[in-house]
């Protein structure tokens, strides 16, 4: 797990952002690759690429990650090989940086602790490298300097030629360092041919430099006419001027027009957190001494201020999916091309992460069932490629997020076959509406064959449900030869907390995770009552007020708020989630002891208790 | 108050009207979402009888009331016919639950007279006036007025009383 001590001594400070920075060069790196046409790579593109991986490369070994290191070195020399049109970009190369891509990113996971097991990168290793020796095999350059106007420094000449030697092999070497002289050899490279130009240039000039390809059998074609490596050498640093000043809006930014800082995610939680208390003690106030108004308007700006911290533009989810559109289509021998747009709108992070599942499995219906085959397509006139289009948008509280693909549209009749083989009644000339609904029923597949992709009919119902869960909603339309849209919308405003459900008096109640200290399976007469009225239980040296929920005296949950502690007595331990807090004052109003609502999976509403004044209520009730 | 009559009075309205017991009441149907039938609600502690609990709406938390607990009027059976008449009201979604929902009934100023004094659990205060179509009575009520009121205790109470005024407009 942990990395190899470095030459900077204890740097595991700087892992965490290392992680994070690799993660972002990563999706760069991602992002470039999938936005580059093999037939017209843009060099920009491919500097990005380089540009990101090399960062990587850079820190990686400084902090001691060496798999990182020398993975991205090798990626680095295909990248170099591309850039300087040494080698032309094909598809494989593609594959091979984005599996590379792949590569470092589950093994910045391991480092993370995320996941278990080392991954291997030596498969993705080899097939950069595989790339890399293809471009370049051991060329053999015949190199002649000269004729040289004076003789060059004996230094320079021997620097030169150790660092020829590190390159290649040097050999048939006749060395006349004379004016009017010539130097000639024969160096055999792996590396690129700019690569010893380069080096030549360090000492003689560029004019003087003849290289030709010294392969026997091989026509010996003149490699690089001096003019035209004039020509180059000339392009090249303007291009690597422009590369410079490229770089400085990169320095400070990423990629954002505003400025930002990185927070981790844990500390705005809790801030977040920390609001809620505060709404909740603002709401107990004003229970106990009317409305304070300007309290209560700046807790609810507060409230919203940190709210917006967590929202999170949703090109977070849309990124991952150019790449899966790109390999499902290849896999299903489809082309499919993909538009997003509207991927600067924003929404709660932790909506992100759980609408993320249900869009990348309406994405894969796109295109395994909405998109025809090429041949298919062309049958019915329309272009071989398909498009899926992903748009997301704010309406009112809400987002909206469409799903859609000109492919060949839900079939009416083999619907309403399958609906009639699984026992469902429903009337042949049932608006397209209601026959659209079926395909959410579990189990209810159309597919004509189960691929490794979807058709197993688990799948709308489960999308289905988890956007019932977020409380949203989704709705599918669709044109016979025309394409398919479905529609998600889900609410903009929502907080998710970590939860405990447990089960009273044949109720579910929610119990905000943070509150809760520990449950304990009680004893009979370990509940103890003071005075005849008021009961507490003993955990360790303390007494607590004991609060009932239920019927049961065998569970409590010892919850803790406010520094104040008290058991609640339940009947059953449900388990732990994430819930999403729905207001009950929206059509409501407070209720003492019930900080919200949730909708659980099976569409009924459980209460959130409100910890603090169960444990508050009981703290003042042992005191009388 | 006097100016709702007189705009009744003007236009003539249509009423939603609903059975509670063997009394019939109208509302404006305007207030009026929807119309569905009875399901349990999660049931809240430290909340009158009257008021069920709260179901999940398409999403929304909406607070179901049952009139005929709130007005001791019929029995307050729960089955098939029983229905949930969803209304909108002050920017609010309620849901009231009464026997049985009649129809549609279009009002004009001829048929809509002044409410006496009757002893029936509802105030008076929330009645704009009888509808006579034919020989029915219909107790028309101001069910926005009724929902928001203090006595429904569905809405945070306001201590400050010019906000109650600005509900009924």
């Amino acid at each position: 797990m942990s990395a190899k001590p470095s030459a900077l001594g204890d740097t595991r400070a700087f892992h965490a952002l290392f992680f994070d920075e690799a993660d972002e060069h990563l999706a760069t790196v991602e992002k470039a690759l999938l936005g580059m046409d093999p037939a017209a790579a843009a060099s920009d593109d491919l500097n990005a690429i380089f540009r990101a991986v090399h960062s990587i490369k850079g820190s990686a070994g400084m902090l001691g990650f060496p798999e990182i290191a020398a993975l991205t070195h090798v990626f680095e020399n295909l990248l170099d090989l591309l850039r300087k049109g040494e080698r032309s970009l094909k598809r494989e190369d593609v594959d091979a940086m984005l599996r590379a891509g792949d590569a470092v990113k589950s093994q910045v996971a391991f480092h993370r602790g995320i996941a278990a097991v080392a991954p291997d990168m030596r498969a993705a290793q080899a097939d950069l490298a595989a790339l890399t020796q293809v471009a370049t095999p051991q060329r053999r350059f015949a190199v002649t300097l000269g004729p040289l106007a004076a003789p060059i420094a004996q230094a320079e000449l021997d620097l030169m030629l150790a660092g020829l030697g590190e390159m290649g092999e040097l050999d048939s070497q006749d060395i006349r360092n004379e004016a009017g002289g010539e130097i000639r050899f024969h160096v055999a490279l792996s590396g690129a041919e700019a690569d010893l130009q380069s080096v030549l240039a360090l000492v003689v000039a560029p004019e003087l430099i003849r290289t030709e390809r010294a392969e026997p059998g091989a026509n010996s074609e003149l490699f690089v006419d001096p003019a035209v490596w004039k020509r180059r050498n000339a392009e090249r640093r303007r291009s690597r001027g422009r590369r410079e000043t490229d770089r400085e809006p990169q320095s400070g930014t990423h990629g954002g027009d505003t400025s930002s800082i990185r927070v981790s995610v844990e500390k705005i939680d809790r801030l977040v957190n920390l609001v809620g208390e505060l709404v909740i003690t603002e709401a107990m106030l004003e229970q106990q001494y009317g409305r304070l108004a300007d309290l209560s308007r700046h807790t609810r700006n507060l409230q919203e201020a940190v709210m917006a911290i967590r929202m999170v533009p949703i090109s977070a989810v849309f990124s991952r999916f150019p790449r899966l559109v790109r390999e499902l289509s290849q896999r299903l021998g489809k082309e499919a091309d993909i538009r997003l747009s509207g991927e600067a709108t924003e929404l709660d992070r932790g909506l992100i992460e759980r609408i993320t599942d249900p869009l990348t499995h309406l994405v894969r219906n796109a295109v395994d069932h909405g998109l025809e085959s090429p041949a298919e397509r062309e049958a019915a006139g329309k272009p071989r490629g398909g498009t899926i289009s992903l748009e997301a948008s704010q309406r009112g509280g809400n987002i909206i997020i469409q799903v859609r693909d000109d492919g060949r549209g839900l079939d009416r009749d083999r619907i309403l076959a399958r609906a009639r083989e699984r026992g469902i009644g429903i009337a042949p000339d049932a608006p397209d509406r209601d026959l659209w609904q079926l395909v959410f029923e579990p189990g209810f597949s159309t597919a004509q064959a189960v691929t490794d992709v979807s058709g197993r009919g688990v799948g709308m119902d489960v999308v289905r449900r988890n956007i019932h869960l977020l409380g949203g909603s989704v709705e599918l339309d669709s044109r016979p030869g025309a394409g398919t849209t479905v529609t998600v919308r889900v609410p903009l405003t929502l907080a998710i907390i970590e939860a405990m459900t447990v089960g009273a008096g044949g109720r579910t109640y929610v119990l905000p995770l943070a509150a809760v200290v520990e449950s304990r399976r009680l004893q009979p007469g370990e509940i103890r009552g003071i005075a005849g009225a008021v009961r507490t239980l003993r955990v360790r040296d303390e007494y607590l007020p004991v609060r009932q929920l239920g019927g049961g005296e065998e569970l409590a949950v010892i919850m803790e708020a406010d520094g104040a502690r008290a058991a609640l007595l339940v009947d059953e331990l449900i388990g732990q989630q994430q819930v999403v807090v729905k207001s009950l004052e929206a059509n409501f109003r407070k209720v003492p002891g019930v900080s919200g609502a949730t909708i659980m999976g099976d569409g009924k509403v459980a209460l959130i208790l409100d910890v603090a004044h169960i444990v508050k209520e009981n703290a003042s009730a042992s005191h009388t | 108050v006097q100016a709702t009559h007189e705009a009744v009075a003007a236009e003539g309205r249509e009423f939603l009207t609903f059975r509670l017991g063997a009394e019939e009441y109208g509302i404006d149907i305007l207030k009026v979402r929807e119309i569905r039938g009875w399901e349990t609600p999660t049931a809240i502690a430290n909340t009158p009888e009257f008021i069920k609990g709260v179901i999940n709406l398409r999403g929304t938390i909406v607070p179901i009331v049952d009139l005929r607990l709130k007005f001791g009027l019929g029995d307050a059976r729960y089955d098939g016919a029983t229905v949930v008449i969803i209304l909108a009201v002050a920017r609010r979604v309620i849901g009231v639950a009464v026997d049985a929902v009649s129809d549609v009934t279009t009002l004009d100023a001829q048929q809509i007279r002044p409410a006496p004094e009757f002893g029936t659990g509802l105030d008076t205060r929330f009645i704009t006036g009888l509808g006579t179509p034919g020989e029915r009575m219909l107790i028309l009520v101001d069910i926005e007025k009724l929902m928001t009121s203090k006595d429904m205790q569905l809405i945070q109470s306001q201590p400050n009383p010019s906000e109650e005024v600005h509900e009924v407009v």
